[in-house]
């Protein structure tokens, strides 16, 4: 399943990340496409000055107007986001899998309380073996016991899970908890057989990554502790649903009442490093300190991370020129996409604005993500116009993506080459997806609409050769037709309002007219729903741009793209690309993943790439940050001041 | 008077009662609604249907209304934000105090300066007083409010350091217990104010000043100084009671721009922030309290004029 706890911030992150600037450090190098991107080399520029102990770190929440607002680790679909997960109950609540750290797409085995799973001959059976050393802070172990209740939670709760996704058919695959057959539970262990054979790091890096253990304790089903029985059962119990439901009922309640998160005795049972001291209901800004009986390798430097609530970036901004120094200073922060000094791999530092007032620039982590603007595929007025795979390579050679990073984004961000990201390291990608490398090149979409029937002396160009043929416009398309669609994107990004109106320019020459139009982030996620007779608006919007996609540790785009998929509302349906991408999901061999790739950028996708940006963080040169891992999450345990 | 009263209150009443099918109407006018916005990425059509039904938003129109409005009539109920997990009175209760505060403060100062700036410049109209006062007053209106609070702001805050950056201002309690975090967004709101407040003042003395009985008083050889205060500034402030009286809804709208610059975590900031968000029980709750302080201030301001003014009958 890929269900990154990241899906909603993905929104804004994808937004944010072609709205707000991002930071980069090192040298740079070729890109292996053919675009000549230069791409930031992931290397921290941190203080690398020996650790002091202790000392309270204030830090920005890392976008203004956005706040945890669940604590238990167990989301409904509203509640799923990084925000919630990697920027706060991760601190607690360890999932058994961690993913992401120092921008490597790899699985952390020591940050965690799971070790290296094995697995069964027949490939069918993984165990997972629970650390001895790790456990609750209220004294009790981890046990096999404690990830059966997570589990029993998400069979019993499907409905309500962010984290559930429904059988794909498509790609013959179910996702967690469907495609369990049974488990075995011990005190040191759990042991999950499936129904089928799987990929074997796609399930623990994107299936078991989202499973986390639940404290004994927490089986309870009102404030005055009355026991519940959702732990003990087992998935096939007659009573599990009832038994679930009660519990279930109880904690998405406390986990929801944010005046109490910091008060609840539950959310003070941690596994994490840290523990919440405080949190503010009414801004969102809240204190961790450490978890004084954590266990695992990592234990906290700071005796205090205070993650302080801004209303806008301009707050954070005037926070940040006040000084390293001031009364309250933040040591990390972000800066608005307005301030970002130019990117400078030979020196990161040069032309940094806050420089005199006691921060260094630093990069934040580049995501193992995929930008893009989406087109519809049945849009009523379009749709026949982008399935033709001719017309979407020549939106996607009109887009040019370094010229965006190089321009309004200053020079921080990464370019989209194709469905499974190139940076950071660590995917699998096939010659034929480097080759096939998205690039910017106008003149080969204009010949490319001359070559399919389209009259460019008109503006916009017009269909003259309707059918079917390889030098004609494409099926559905009609003598006269225009090439013409609307793209709307989120209001008030000055750097969009850059980085589109080159496109419109460069789409003209084409022959293509992209009425670009500005709308409020969430009017869009409204408006952002399939096409079908039960939702006939989905029928209407043409192409939207609304935010990137943030992968689990395995790249693959079962919940993106394949026939049916949840986040599928693009009327996308290839019968070839959902058995690609189904291998992907099943085999451990590489060629499964070339194979897909390789049909990817064969055909015509809903999606026309655009950079991804990466965050410009201000840190306090007496301060060690060990920035964001590939997927938005903060590890506050290696923060620390310098000596 | 008592008739009035009566038809005040019932106009009132017919006033929010069309102030909330309006908002609740836009409110729903989203394409798909707002589950679908709240969802984001986790959108599938279970995750919707589910979401829905836990608004409510599966049911008509009109009875999503009936039941908010029963819920606001009978307990003052003004709903659930689902986006903040928090009912909207605590939420209010929780924003209300800083904009209060600030705004009241505001207010309070720039009636204490607007008043004996505004006389002195009716009593010495044409002065060099009278010119510097009004170019001054032409300035603080022709500069913006968000202007002037990020310059005084960068300009104390920033590079003077004249008073410290303050974490955010999140509750009564943090805006009362860090007073100097106060000065720099009221002192944004009186330089605005007063600069309206002032020409007003002004005028109104000087529309005092060319009446019938202020020639009758000083000709009965009252002082110019009686006459001045005791009788043409009780007449002047009249308008300007109107004038305070409807600004009261500026106490509880917040002031929007002066809490982003500040990071006042106010009602003003509270509801951008969830009309951006698609959060309509919020935006209902914010315009609903300030559609009711705009019937009342204005009912306040009508019937303190007919107080003040013996020559006005409210009938």
């Amino acid at each position: 399943m890929a269900v990154r706890n990241t899906r909603k911030i993905v929104a804004i992150a994808g937004v944010l990340a072609v709205v707000a600037t991002a930071a980069a450090c090192g040298s740079s190098k070729k890109s292996s496409g053919d675009n000549n991107a230069t791409n930031p080399v992931t290397t921290a520029t941190s203080s690398s000055a020996p650790a002091k102990q202790g000392g309270v770190a204030h830090v920005a929440e890392w976008a203004p107007g956005t706040s945890p607002d669940a604590i238990w680790p167990f989301m409904t679909s509203d509640q799923l986001s990084t925000s919630n997960a990697g920027q706060f109950q991760y601190f607690f609540y360890r999932p058994l899998y961690f993913v992401g750290l120092n921008d490597k797409l790899a699985v952390n085995y020591d940050m965690g309380p799971a070790d290296k799973p094995t697995w069964s001959a027949d490939g069918l059976t993984v165990t997972v073996p629970l650390k001895s050393t790790w456990g609750w802070s209220n004294g009790e172990k981890v046990t096999g016991q404690d990830v059966q209740f997570w589990l029993n939670m998400l069979k019993a709760e499907e409905k309500q899970s962010g984290y559930y996704s429904p059988p794909n058919q498509a790609a013959g695959v179910n996702y967690l908890p469907d495609n369990i057959k049974s488990t075995t539970v011990s005190d040191s262990s759990i042991s999950i057989t499936f129904d089928q054979q799987y990929n074997q790091n796609y399930i623990v890096g994107n299936a078991l990554q989202t499973v986390t253990p639940m404290p004994l304790a927490w089986d309870v089903t009102d404030g005055n502790g009355t026991k519940g029985k959702c732990s003990t059962d087992t998935l096939t119990s007659p009573t599990l649903q009832a038994d679930c439901d009660a519990v279930f009922k109880y904690l998405n309640t406390a986990g929801k009442d944010v005046k109490t998160f910091a008060s609840n005795p539950l959310w003070k049972i941690v596994d994490g490093p840290w523990v919440l001291k405080d949190f503010n209901a009414t801004s969102g800004a809240f204190s961790i300190v450490p978890n004084a009986k954590f266990t695992g390798e990592h234990k906290p430097y700071l005796d205090e991370v205070d993650f302080e609530a801004f209303q806008s970036p301009d707050a954070e901004w005037t926070s940040l020129k006040a000084g390293s120094s001031a009364a309250n200073a933040l040591q990390i922060g972000v800066y608005p996409s307005a301030d970002t000094p130019q990117y400078n791999g030979k020196d990161l530092q040069a032309g940094n604005p806050l420089a005199s007032a006691g921060y260094n620039v630093e990069k934040g982590a580049l995501l193992d993500s995929i930008g893009y603007y989406q087109v519809n595929f049945g849009s009523k007025a379009h749709g026949n116009l982008f399935k033709q795979a001719y017309f979407t390579k020549a939106l996607q050679d009109d887009m040019d993506q370094q010229g965006a990073i190089d321009g309004p984004y200053h020079g921080w961000g990464y370019p989209t080459t194709g469905v499974v990201p190139g940076y950071p390291d660590g995917n699998t990608l096939s010659p034929a997806a480097k080759a096939a490398a998205a690039k910017y090149d106008p003149s080969e979409a204009k010949s490319l609409m001359q070559a399919h029937g389209w009259d460019l002396s008109t503006n916009p160009a017009t269909c003259k050769s309707p059918g079917t043929g390889d030098n004609q416009c494409g099926a559905g398309i009609n003598a006269g037709d225009k090439a013409e669609f609307t793209l709307e994107y989120p209001s008030a990004h000055p750097a969009l309002d850059t980085v589109l109106a080159a496109y419109k320019q460069a789409a003209a020459g084409s022959g293509i007219a992209v009425n670009v139009v500005t709308k409020t982030q969430n009017t869009l996620g409204g408006e952002l729903v399939g096409c079908s007779t039960s939702t006939p608006a989905g029928c209407q919007w043409d192409a939207i741009l609304y935010g990137g996609w943030v992968f689990s540790l395995q790249p693959t785009t079962d919940s993106l793209l394949t026939t049916g998929a949840g986040s599928n509302i693009f009327s996308f349906s290839d019968p070839k690309f959902d058995a690609a991408v189904a291998k992907t999901i099943k085999s451990s061999d590489p060629q499964a993943w070339y194979d897909y790739e390789a049909y990817a950028s064969s055909i015509s996708l809903p999606l026309i790439w655009m950079h991804n940006n990466i965050w410009p963080w201000a840190v306090a040169k007496n301060f060690h940050d060990s920035g964001q891992d590939a997927f938005q999450g903060f590890e506050p345990e290696f923060w620390y001041y310098t000596q | 008077m008592t008739t009035y009263l009566i038809r005040r209150f019932f106009q009132s009443i017919v006033t929010l009662f069309i102030v909330s099918i309006a908002t609740f109407g836009m409110m729903h006018l989203m394409p798909n609604g707002v589950a679908r916005a709240m969802l984001g990425k986790n959108y599938n059509p279970t995750s919707l249907a589910t979401l829905n039904h836990k608004l409510g938003l599966d049911r008509p129109l009109v009875v999503q209304y009936w039941n908010w409005l029963d819920r606001l009539v009978v307990h003052f109920d003004l709903g659930y934000s689902y986006q903040k997990n928090q009912s909207v009175n605590d939420l209010l209760k929780e924003t209300l105090g800083q904009s209060i505060y600030i705004v009241g403060l505001a207010l309070f100062f720039t009636i204490l300066l607007s008043v004996p700036l505004g006389v002195v410049q009716a009593t010495r109209r044409n002065s060099a007083s009278d010119y510097t006062i009004t170019t001054f007053s032409f300035i603080a209106y022709a500069v913006p409010v968000f202007f002037l609070g990020v310059v005084l702001r960068d300009l104390f805050q920033v590079q003077f350091h004249v008073i410290p950056i303050a974490t955010q201002i999140d509750s009564f309690h943090a805006a009362f217990s860090q007073p100097s975090q106060m000065i720099l967004p009221v002192a944004t709101l009186v330089v605005s104010g007063v600069a309206g407040y002032s020409r007003y003042m002004r005028s109104s003395m000087l529309d005092e000043i060319t009446q019938d009985y202020v020639r009758t008083a000083i000709a009965k050889g009252a002082t110019k100084r009686r006459v001045l205060y005791g009788h043409v500034l009780r007449n002047a402030m009249i308008p300007m009671v109107t004038l305070i009286g409807l600004s009261l809804p500026t106490l509880v709208g917040g002031a929007l721009l002066v809490e982003q610059i500040f990071n006042i975590q106010g009602i003003g900031v509270l509801t951008i922030n969830a009309a951006l968000q698609n959060d309509f029980v919020i935006v209902l709750g914010t315009t609903m309290l300030t559609a009711l302080v705009t019937v009342i201030g204005s009912l306040v301001a009508d019937i303190s004029y007919a107080a003040l003014d013996p020559r006005v009958r409210l009938t």
